[in-house]
């Protein structure tokens, strides 16, 4: 019983990460998609400028990479980790970033705006997020002017993310009610309170894994602190439900549950050809039961970085591929058996 | 069901929430358009996609009055152009297409006034003066909806930033 009170108060293995994004644009210079290549690069410097001069942003120890000095296996790491987007990489003339040192911070350069601040904590912790990202907003704008309208608030390329320019957002891992008919409820009642759940890698991708973003869409007309209670308050009353949902498999439907989770782990460590989606799957069902401590022997920080690096692994589905990510799973899962 | 207004046949059924109080409303069309100052003809959009809402203003009788080919003076945009794209072209767009994005941007976000975080730059320009001014504009709002505690609340809010003002 005391074990089972310990893991309802334990969010953790649900709330992957929290993170923050700021939109923010120059003054008086047209937005990315409509600047030339010479402006474009001009923006850059003055991006890298505020960021190297500004000796308060040192102890990030930010550096500084056009997209086209990055090789293929970098550019995958960083997508892999949420630092850059797919839109950066269709820009690599003009197209930048200054990744701090832990990777938790990264300032995007001309992307869809002119500069992107993304803050990422671990866990469900928004706050911390934000204040991080707010200092750095604070620290940029002494050197740069942004583009900033009185009744507006901040410019942005699309009218999407105008005023606040933030986008605030959790990543959950819902095995237990994706399970159930309650996710789609989840759906329905974000969408009302003006929040959005998408897939792990934002717009028009799947939850792949279980794995959820909730973020806000609204940007404006509400602060900074509004959007981000209403996303905490929802986000909190998810993972409850989550919580309650997977102490219910386990109490109730123990059977079935320990059944779906040690297939799962079957597959996974005999499996010679598996595709994305199967692995994304089975390896949710392993993290499900790594949290029921169904199994040991497994650290959930590995195995999270093993689902990450699935995400990206052979982006077409081919033989090869799917042998590559059998191998690597089986190595993952005989390793610690 | 009759109009809420004319007492005419309703057939514009409204349900917003409002605190989180469920609030419907039912309307004739010419009452809703009046009101509200469009409504949906047909398929009503399930997402509030840029294209889906710009494609919806298309409709809209203010919408046919303008044309299609002004230029933004500062970057060379023209309205087709972000109609078609949903992408504006530089900061200078908002103040040229302020008439035509406003609406979108209501529509998009239930609201076009930012009240967030200020530039430390912009801040002695107008932070005070303009937060009293969305502070009045939300109190209007928060009237017409009948919210008066919530009005009441800004009402001392702008007391307040006022008397800051005045010192």
């Amino acid at each position: 019983m005391e074990k089972q009170d310990k893991r309802l108060n334990d969010n953790g293995n649900i709330a992957l990460s929290s993170r923050i994004r700021l939109a923010r644009n120059m003054s008086g210079i047209p937005f990315p998609w409509k600047m030339d290549e010479e402006l474009g690069l001009s923006v850059a410097e003055s991006i890298r400028k505020a960021v190297e001069c500004n000796g308060e942003l040192d102890k990030y120890g930010f550096g500084f990479k056009f997209v086209s000095e990055m090789d293929e296996d970098e550019k995958n790491d960083l997508l892999v980790n949420h630092l850059i987007s797919i839109d950066l990489i269709k820009n690599p003339k003009t197209g930048g970033i200054l990744i701090s040192d832990g990777k938790m911070v990264s300032i995007l350069v001309n992307e869809e705006d002119h500069l992107r601040i993304q803050t990422m904590v671990k866990g469900f912790n928004l706050d911390d997020a934000w204040r991080e990202a707010d200092s750095i907003d604070d620290l940029l704008e002494e050197n740069l002017d942004y583009a900033f309208d009185g009744s507006y608030g901040f410019l942005t390329a699309c009218p999407s993310n105008v005023g606040t320019g933030m986008r605030a957002s959790v990543m959950l891992h819902l095995p237990a009610l994706a399970s159930t008919k309650y996710i789609k409820k989840v759906f329905d009642i974000t969408n009302t309170i003006g929040l959005t759940v998408r897939g792990l890698y934002g717009e028009g991708t799947d939850a792949e894994g279980d794995i959820y973003q909730i973020s806000n869409q609204i940007t404006t007309g509400r602060t900074e602190a509004e959007i981000i209670g209403d996303l905490k308050r929802i986000t909190k009353q998810v993972m409850e439900k989550e919580r309650k949902t997977r102490e219910y498999l386990l109490i109730k439907q123990r059977a079935r549950t320990e059944d779906i989770v040690f297939r799962a782990l079957g597959i996974l460590s005999n499996s010679r050809l598996i595709n994305k989606a199967e692995s994304m799957k089975l390896l949710s069902r392993v993290r499900l039961g790594l949290d029921l401590e169904l199994v040991d022997c497994i650290d959930m920080g590995d195995l999270d970085v093993l689902i990450k690096e699935m995400q990206f692994m052979g982006k077409n589905e081919t033989l090869e591929s799917a042998e590559k990510r059998a191998l690597k799973i089986r190595g993952f899962f005989q390793l610690r058996r | 069901m009759e109009c809420e207004i004319c007492k005419a046949k309703a057939t514009v059924h409204i349900t917003r929430m409002e605190n989180g109080v469920k609030k419907e409303m039912h309307l004739c069309e010419k009452c809703a358009k009046e009101k509200f100052g469009f409504i949906f003809k047909g398929k009503v959009p399930t997402n509030n996609t840029i294209k889906g809402i710009i494609e919806l203003m298309k409709d809209e009788t203010y919408a046919k009055k303008t044309t299609n080919v002004s230029y933004c003076p500062e970057c060379g945009m023209s309205y087709l152009e972000f109609s078609e794209t949903g992408r504006i072209g530089c900061p200078g767009c908002y103040r040229h297409f302020n008439e035509r994005f406003r609406p979108i941007i209501q529509r998009m976000h239930r609201n076009d006034k930012h009240i967030g975080k200020i530039p430390r730059k912009h801040e002695g320009r107008h932070h005070l003066e303009n937060t009293i001014e969305r502070c009045r504009l939300e109190m209007d709002k928060a009237v017409k909806n009948e919210e008066f505690e919530r009005a009441a609340e800004i009402r001392d809010e702008i007391k307040r930033l006022e008397e800051m003002q005045a010192n």
